[in-house]
């Protein structure tokens, strides 16, 4: 499906309202506790490794050559380990793309959407994530409701994943490391209450905040 | 297209509390070349900046505007879950979602007929983060 994700005259309107809950972290726990944990995925993600080299368009190529010099990685050496994390991923059937380098350095990117790159040590324990997208059709000009979409990658010692929406759960499947979910478009305006909830394989969890995509 | 083209920028930084605590006004001269050689407008319109939660930068209006990318760090380590978000703006200040990411460097390749872009600390981040820069540009 050919789809143009470009937006060329249509804007959002967004309430400028901030939500204000906490934000809490199991690593504050262990850091209480003596303990430095491990943070970001730098326990290992085997799916960069085990899976098949994944074929680029052009413009993924592109986008990867922008996106590789951010951790230190040439474009033609980013593509040679570019790999298709998620593929169907939301109502357009996009893919989530990931990288790395030999130092866990990596990238993860929904082309047309969003990227980010960074050490494999930033973070909070056990995930990196983006949420990208986010075109609601209520943004004039806009025919098609895409809405935000969380995307992210887990280190090999996460073992579930659940996200936690103004109350409403969900487990989120985690398949070659990584996990993805459509985000409710809620105004800015209207409560909003997410955490993403991981557990480790040694029985610990980690719970993120997650922002309002439609936030101010 | 009838583009804007400048050149010296003018950025409006803006970073602040959620409360707004400070605003910084400041000049800077457009970059000699864009990292896309089609490019001819890219401007940083935030540099070396603290932004404390809720901290916003905004670059200037211009047509086009087809990428939006910030670098940052915490200034307190990786065992605190703070994030960054990208956005693109038009002329009355309505604004796309915002892209969100956990990570140092983060790309935006939305794009808007004309406005400006935005660069924002997440409002619930626990303590104020470095800005090394957002910078945006059309082509």
């Amino acid at each position: 499906m050919a789809v143009h994700f470009r937006n060329k005259s249509g804007v959002i309107a967004v309430t400028a309202v901030c939500c204000a809950a906490a934000a809490l972290a199991s690593a504050h726990a262990l850091l209480a506790a003596g303990t430095a944990p491990a943070t970001g995925v730098s326990a290992g993600v085997s799916a960069f490794a085990d899976l098949p080299q994944a074929t680029a368009s052009p413009s993924v190529a592109a986008t990867v050559a922008r996106l590789a010099s951010s951790i230190g990685m040439s474009g033609a050496a980013a593509l040679r380990e570019l790999r298709a994390l998620r593929t169907g991923v939301g109502p357009l059937s996009v893919t989530l793309y990931g990288f790395a380098a030999a130092d866990g350095s990596n990238c993860i990117f929904l082309p047309g959407w969003v990227a980010g790159c960074g050490a494999a040590t930033e973070g909070p324990r056990g995930t990196q994530f983006v949420i990208g997208g986010g075109w609601p059709a209520r943004v004039a000009s806009q025919t098609v409701d895409v809405p935000s979409t969380l995307a992210g990658i887990v280190s090999d010692d996460v073992s579930g994943a659940q996200l936690s929406i103004n109350g409403v759960k969900r487990a989120l499947p985690i398949r070659h490391n990584s996990y993805v979910a459509t985000l409710p478009d809620v105004p800015a305006s209207d409560p909003w209450h997410a955490t993403l909830s991981l557990t480790h394989t040694d029985g610990s969890t980690t719970s993120v905040d997650l922002p309002n995509p439609a936030g101010d | 297209m009838n583009r804007l083209l400048r050149s010296g920028t003018r950025v409006l930084c803006l970073a602040a509390a959620a409360i707004a605590v400070s605003a910084c006004l400041a000049s800077e001269a457009s970059a000699t070349s864009c990292p896309n050689g089609t490019s001819t407008w890219c401007p940083t319109y935030v540099q070396n900046a603290t932004f404390n939660p809720g901290g916003i930068g905004l670059s200037d209006f211009n047509y086009e505007v087809d990428y939006n990318v910030t670098n940052w760090t915490k200034q307190n380590g990786d065992n605190f879950p703070e994030e960054m978000g990208l956005t693109l703006c038009d002329a009355s200040y309505n604004c796309y979602s915002y892209d969100y990411s956990s990570y140092g460097h983060i790309q935006d390749p939305r794009s808007i007929s004309y406005g400006r872009a935005k660069c924002h600390a997440y409002d619930n981040n626990m303590y104020p983060i470095n800005v090394q820069s957002c910078w945006t540009e059309n082509y």
